[in-house]
């Protein structure tokens, strides 16, 4: 996978967008175990320091879970994970509305235009 | 533990040249720290101190509550600008003078980074091109079970193949009860592998932060603001 | 620690110095054979001149006698000046000084080092001669040549040979020991400048000794003893004099002036190499 980084926001935060992301595009499965914090900084070449941060981050939102001894594993909780899946996809939703909105679309248009969209695809 | 390095009003002249002004900062354990500065801003001039290459005019320094001696050099390990070794040496040589006199020393640690380059122990440092032996000294630097790392501008005029090595040797080798204090005027290279930047100017610290900090006020890299700050 | 830096002392200059003393043992070798075989020719033995012959032996002497200036002089230079610099004061100085060793270590291993080779090196030269120009007829004699030696010893210096030649032993020593420190101390001074630190370290090093020739001068004024602390001046002139009754006055004061120096010019060095070192 690559790690690719944006220079604006903190680089804990991208991290966690980028597995969180991951595993909700099932490149990592339910109850697999990640890599350690060691392997996973060098392969995203970033500070072990801001990769333990990115971890803790995702601990605390139930993706990850820590067993004491044998390391760090993606949950198993199905209704979480469909949580967090719904969580981003209304976060790009809102994205999406928020730059229609500044090209000047009203709610009505761009119900019409993704309609339209919608259908071309099938 | 003690503070791992401790600045107090340190100062250093040169004649009238004053390269430190009245420093104050302290370094704790565990981090990986950017000195970034544009040339001659007193990057080198703090390293030297810290390795006891220069006394201080003024002020004071400590390294686990020792001033710069042969007690601090146990603890600290320097990567200089310069490549100080005798270019008679083979790679054999230079690990036995390490094991010798730093008692910190990895020699395992050593062969396994040298092999993985393709370097032999036989090898002469006379046979090697002039980044393969900065690779050494890295190597040797890396190697040992330090308090403190300094690495004056080690990414300076390498390729990017050889910063990338550089980088993933340093986070490698990170270890929580020690710090890495890397010295660059080249920022966009290391931002992501530092957890602190400290901005040096004119012998004065005009920044001391860490990296998430300054992403989150500023909303943008450290590079961008050190651009910012040091613009012309 | 002082024991390690004296083994990697000796590893570096070791690449130097066997094999140009091995040299003098294979020049010596050499010329003994030839000195053998010449020896056989008439011409030695007066019977006839050959100019081609004499030509060669004058060039094969000649040749040998630059050879043995030639190793002193390395081995002198070598050890005293530019392995202590480069390894001090150079880009390896960076790696010197932050080993966890202190500067009184680091000076005493260069100093027992070069000491040590020095040591080696005059004795090997004075083998070499000896070997070379050594025949029957002096072997024969040697015994007499050397009781002759030791009995006028006393003549001379006013005190048996017994008791004389190991104060010459300890007053080379001593001398030897000072003048390196002197030229460690130069060279640690003249280096704490910022530029032009080779001539900065020659322009102490004159200064020096204009100073202790100066004071060396008065010395021998007020106490008629000329010495400065070498003792191979001190012999020519105590035996040209004959003034067997300052045999330990002089011994006292050429070790005294030689320790004074020796100490303070360790000090100096010292204080220069742990606070004022300026490397490039």
């Amino acid at each position: 996978m690559a790690w690719i980084l944006d220079d604006s926001r903190p680089i804990y935060l991208q991290i966690v967008d980028l597995i969180k992301t991951n595993i909700i595009a099932g490149v990592y499965h339910p109850g697999d175990k990640l890599p350690s914090v060691r392997d996973l900084a060098m392969e995203a070449s970033v500070n072990p320091n801001t990769m333990q941060k990115a971890l803790t981050e995702l601990e605390r939102s139930g993706l990850v879970y820590t067993q004491r001894t044998s390391g760090r594993f993606i949950t198993e909780d199905v209704v979480k994970m469909t949580e967090i899946k719904e969580q981003l996809a209304r976060e790009q939703i809102q994205l999406f509305l928020k730059n229609m909105e500044q090209l000047g679309f009203t709610k009505e248009e761009i119900r019409r235009l993704l309609q339209r969209e919608l259908k071309e695809d099938k | 533990m003690e503070q791992l390095l401790k600045c107090e009003n340190l100062t250093k002249r040169y004649g009238y040249k004053t390269a430190l002004d009245s420093i104050n900062l302290n370094i704790d354990r565990g981090r990986i720290i950017g000195l970034l500065g544009p040339n001659g801003s007193g990057k080198t001039t703090l390293i030297k101190l810290i390795n006891g290459l220069l006394s201080p005019s003024e002020g004071a320094l400590t390294i686990n509550g020792f001033e710069p001696g042969p007690e601090t050099k146990k603890i600290v390990s320097y990567l200089p600008e310069r490549t100080y070794f005798n270019s008679w040496m083979k790679v054999t040589d230079i690990l036995d003078f390490f094991c010798d006199f730093y008692a910190d020393f990895d020699r395992n640690r050593a062969m396994e980074m040298l092999h993985r380059l393709n370097i032999n122990e036989q090898d002469r440092l006379s046979s090697m091109s002039k980044g393969t032996k900065e690779k050494v000294q890295l190597i040797m630097v890396m190697s040992r079970n330090a308090d403190l790392y300094c690495l004056d501008e080690p990414i300076g005029g390498v390729d990017p193949a050889a910063r990338d090595y550089i980088l993933q040797t340093i986070i490698t080798n990170y270890n929580e009860n020690a710090s890495v204090l890397i010295s660059t005027h080249l920022i966009s290279d290391i931002e992501n592998v530092l957890d602190d930047v400290i901005f040096i100017q004119n012998g004065h610290i005009r920044l001391a932060a860490s990296v998430d900090e300054i992403r989150e006020q500023e909303g943008k890299s450290v590079d961008a603001l050190f651009r910012e700050v040091f613009k012309c | 620690m002082l024991g390690k830096l004296i083994k990697h002392e000796f590893k570096a200059v070791n690449r130097l110095m066997i094999p140009i003393h091995l040299g003098l043992i294979l020049i010596t070798i050499v010329g003994r054979f030839y000195v053998q075989f010449a020896m056989r020719s008439p011409m030695f033995h007066g019977y006839s001149y050959n100019v081609w012959e004499g030509i060669i032996n004058f060039t094969l002497i000649s040749f040998y006698v630059v050879a043995l200036l030639a190793i002193l002089i390395v081995t002198e230079l070598y050890l005293m000046i530019l392995r202590p610099r480069k390894n001090f004061f150079t880009d390896e100085g960076y790696l010197t000084h932050t080993l966890p060793v202190s500067a009184t270590e680091h000076i005493f291993s260069k100093l027992i080092v070069a000491l040590v080779w020095t040591t080696v090196d005059g004795i090997l030269i004075v083998l070499s001669v000896l070997t070379m120009f050594i025949n029957m007829d002096f072997l024969r004699h040697f015994g007499e040549i050397w009781s002759e030696l030791i009995t006028s010893f006393p003549d001379v210096f006013g005190v048996p040979a017994g008791v004389g030649l190991p104060v010459f032993l300890i007053m080379g020593l001593l001398s030897s020991t000072s003048s390196i420190l002197i030229i460690y101390m130069c060279m640690a001074i003249g280096h704490s400048f910022n530029s032009h630190r080779i001539l900065a370290s020659v322009g102490v090093y004159v200064g020096i000794e204009i100073v202790s020739s100066l004071i060396s001068s008065i010395f021998t004024a007020l106490i008629g003893v000329s010495t400065i602390g070498k003792s191979t001046l001190f012999m020519v002139s105590y035996a040209s004099t004959g003034m067997y009754n300052y045999f330990w006055p002089s011994f006292w004061f050429s070790s005294i002036v030689s320790v004074a120096m020796g100490v303070g010019a360790f000090l100096i060095t010292n204080h220069f190499m742990t606070k004022r070192l300026n490397l490039e």
